[in-house]
């Protein structure tokens, strides 16, 4: 069980591309979704330097998703016990936090094939798009959706979900626990993003 | 596929947690996972937890390297196919229990195709014929007939579960494995221990780069198992209730006030009106 689960998740996480194009036809958020993977594979193919293609890839990265959305589902009930200051210092170094993880596991990526399925759309405006990864060694396919919401013609990734497993309510439940382990304190949180983000590579 | 007489203590304190703890047990599936982590047990699972971490880093992770670095890529994936195999007809007895009688058929083709041309389950040669593995087990079973999880549980060796899956485990494990069955009866125990060893050694070599990264990354290692588990046992369950089209709810992006001093973009997808009424 553990196994699967974590091996799914970051199998997810490694190949997951990210990476962003707003200027995707709107409509079409199927398109969107792959123009992002086809993008994101690009860079970690080009023969760029190891930091250039970092840089490129948070660009891609903060552009493609919606950081401050996702960080403010995830902090949930939190963000408004957040003072202004708070909620600021949050953000940037969510931002910070989820870049680093998603450059170090799409580092390990080896030539997997990203297809966009269908795309499905939801009431509100959001839509979720079905895609699969497949290893070239063979081996199930990796079912990843991911959930776009439209804003102002373009979209914006504010889920990741893979073989049904949301990175979002992941991490919600786990920075929940953060906080209460630090008596309900959201200083605590942000006193550990900040020690992970320093000390990423 | 715990050794037998490990595997009935485990069941047996499964369902007397199941029976005793049941009335404050809630249902993480139904409700999506994202609120309640239905965890009553806290502390003393962060400490199995950590017990079983520490079994992990210091026992399981250096031999499961070893076996790695000293198997070729097939021979792997030739004993990750035969112990698929050989649990397949406790996958085909919940596909069955479930009544899902599609499923049920790929399994018992599996198992044939596998075993028989397969060389007794060394190659997928099923998975070809699009024919894919699929996981199933008495936990989803008795979730699709309606038994909540109770509360969630970090068992000994086993990590994360609750009683109802627990219980599971040890139906399939016990009733619906008949090699174990088999070599109970002609009194080979060992086998079975071998057998638990080699698939425990089997995934931990198929998961050590993905464990150790989600592990560096994560600010709370435990909450995020925790939540990765909860979420994967709705899904299963929504699956064995309805596998062609398994239910899993949306997390709503509303659930977060909006309003307020928000250095942001706009937040993401308001509610539509069939969702806001609900």
């Amino acid at each position: 069980m553990l196994k699967k689960l974590i091996g799914v998740l970051a199998l997810c996480l490694a190949l997951s591309p990210l990476g962003a194009f707003a200027q995707s036809a709107p409509g079409d958020a199927g398109a969107f979704i792959q123009g992002l993977g086809d993008q994101a594979i690009k860079i970690i193919r080009s023969s760029e330097s190891q930091p250039q293609r970092k840089a490129d890839f948070s660009k891609l990265f903060t552009t493609g998703f919606d950081v401050p959305a996702i960080g403010k589902f995830v902090l949930g009930h939190y963000w408004r016990e957040a003072t202004p200051e708070q909620q600021q210092e949050y953000l940037k170094l969510f931002g910070q936090y989820v870049v680093a993880i998603y450059a170090e596991r799409f580092s390990n990526y080896q030539g997997e094939e990203f297809k966009v399925q269908t795309s499905k759309p939801e009431d509100g405006g959001t839509a979720t798009v079905m895609s699969l990864i497949t290893k070239p060694s063979g081996g199930p396919p990796i079912h990843i959706d991911w959930r776009v919401a439209q804003e102002g013609g373009t979209y914006k990734i504010i889920d990741v979900k893979a073989e049904n497993l949301s990175m979002s309510v992941t991490q919600r439940e786990e920075f929940a626990s953060v906080i209460s382990q630090h008596g309900g304190n959201i200083q605590g949180l942000i006193d550990v993003l900040k020690q992970k983000v320093s000390s990423a590579p | 596929m715990l050794p037998p007489r490990f595997r009935s203590v485990i069941s047996a304190a499964s369902l007397i947690c199941a029976l005793s703890l049941g009335a404050c047990s809630g249902t993480p599936s139904s409700d999506g996972p994202a609120a309640d982590n239905n965890d009553p047990y806290e502390s003393f699972n962060r400490k199995m937890w950590d017990v079983d971490l520490a079994l992990n880093d210091y026992l399981l992770t250096p031999v499961a390297r070893g076996y790695r670095w000293a198997t070729p890529d097939f021979a792997q994936t030739a004993v990750a196919n035969a112990l698929r195999n050989l649990k397949s007809p406790a996958i085909l007895a919940n596909d069955l229990l479930q009544g899902n009688t599609k499923r049920a058929g790929q399994t018992l083709t599996r198992i044939w195709l596998n075993t028989l041309i397969g060389l007794g389950g060394l190659i997928d040669v099923a998975a070809d014929q699009n024919l894919p593995f699929h996981e199933n087990d008495f936990g989803a079973t008795l979730g699709a007939w309606g038994v909540p999880s109770g509360p969630y549980l970090v068992l000994p060796l086993l990590g994360p579960s609750d009683p109802r899956d627990g219980s599971g485990y040890g139906v399939d494990s016990i009733l619906f494995d008949p090699f174990s069955i088999k070599m109970n009866a002609a009194n080979i125990k060992s086998a079975n221990y071998y057998r638990f060893g080699i698939d425990t050694v089997s995934g931990a070599a198929g998961r050590l780069d993905e464990t150790e990264e989600l592990r560096k990354s994560s600010l709370d290692f435990y909450a995020a198992i925790r939540s990765l588990y909860q979420q994967k046992r709705a899904a299963d369950v929504a699956t064995a209730k309805n596998p062609e089209a398994p239910s899993v709810p949306n997390v709503r992006y509303d659930e977060v006030e909006p309003s307020g001093p928000v250095p942001s973009t706009a937040p993401a997808a308001p509610a539509g009106p069939g969702k806001a009424a609900k």
